[in-house]
């Protein structure tokens, strides 16, 4: 095997992953070859680095703002729940409205007007008072009476 | 039962820097982060143990930086990959001495900001999150063998970025 293909293999023997077989027949090669060691202590230090490196933490109030985040979700969701059920109902109450709207403009429109009927055609008492001032008007107050007795 | 409020609270983290590192830009990986976590939600009703429960996450959070970065790629973001001669210097003596550096984390960042996507994210995977060459090819849908040889790439062109330390690393 050439020292190109030992140096694949030594990013994997640094990580642990080679075979059995593999890593005697690189730990052979490593024997003989300075170039492919010095690949192999400059892999160590690589990884090192990142040992070295502190990690990045998320910002204060992570969860807080997770949480808000997943409360628009859900209310989110619960609007798609029911816009099917919306979208069925809205026709419906679209065309009553309509109806109603309707019926009330054409009562507006076509209703006949109200008569008011005088109430001496109603009540009998109405009615005689009535006919004395109509008699009184016509014969005088005097010869009215004596026409109301008659 | 797999109790989402455990997943966040166990996974929040890990999660958090794994975007970091593939996003390389802290405001955005949170975003992203609300965004895997709101997917998480969305599907654990759907998640079967077919795969484990770390590939399957890990795998919702690389699909979603993949967008994302789709998106930046589109809007042609720019993301710092020069490291400039303090930082030079921070890495090397972190190397040197052996001790965690606060401002290594950003100098990493800026050499890994100059791969190519997948070898960011191979290198990501395996470095900073541990997964074995399985859970990558589960997570990143690539066959094992692929999985060796983008990582192979991948440190190659790290090192290459890095190349600063050639007294130390070459």
């Amino acid at each position: 095997m050439s020292c190109k293909k030992f140096r694949i293999i030594l990013s994997s023997y640094v990580d642990g992953e080679l075979t059995e077989n593999e890593k005697t027949e690189l730990l052979k090669h490593l024997d003989t070859c300075s170039g492919c060691r010095a690949e192999l202590a400059g892999l160590n230090k690589v990884k090192k680095i990142f040992t070295l490196r502190n990690p990045v933490l998320p910002e204060d109030y992570f969860e807080t703002r997770l949480a808000a985040r997943i409360d628009g979700y859900e209310n989110q969701l619960l609007w798609r729940k029911y816009l099917p059920v919306f979208r069925k109902v809205l026709p419906v109450a679209i065309s009553l409205f309509i109806l109603v709207l309707g019926g009330i403009t054409a009562n507006k429109l076509f209703r006949r007007p109200s008569m008011t009927v005088p109430n001496f055609l109603t009540d009998t008492q109405a009615e005689n008072n009535f006919d004395s001032e109509l008699i009184e008007i016509y014969y005088g107050p005097e010869n009215g009476q004596k026409e109301m007795n008659k | 039962m797999i109790n989402f409020d455990d997943i966040v609270k166990n996974y929040k983290n890990r999660v958090f820097d794994t975007i970091y590192s593939i996003a390389g830009n802290s405001p955005e990986a949170d975003d992203i982060a609300q965004e895997v976590f709101l997917k998480v939600y969305k599907n654990l009703h759907k998640f079967r143990a077919d795969s484990s429960l770390p590939t399957w996450i890990y795998r919702i959070t690389v699909n979603t930086c993949l967008d994302k970065l789709r998106k930046k790629n589109r809007e042609n973001i720019f993301l710092e990959t020069e490291l400039n001669e303090m930082e030079k210097k921070h890495v090397k003596e972190a190397v040197i001495e052996d001790f965690p550096d606060p401002h290594l984390t950003e100098s990493v960042q800026k050499a890994l900001n100059s791969l190519p996507d997948k070898y960011r994210i191979i290198i990501t995977l395996k470095e900073i999150d541990g997964l074995s060459y399985k859970e990558i090819s589960e997570v990143m849908k690539i066959s094992i063998h692929k999985v060796k040889v983008w990582l192979f790439r991948a440190r190659k062109q790290f090192k290459t970025k890095l190349s600063f330390l050639s007294e130390e690393v070459k």
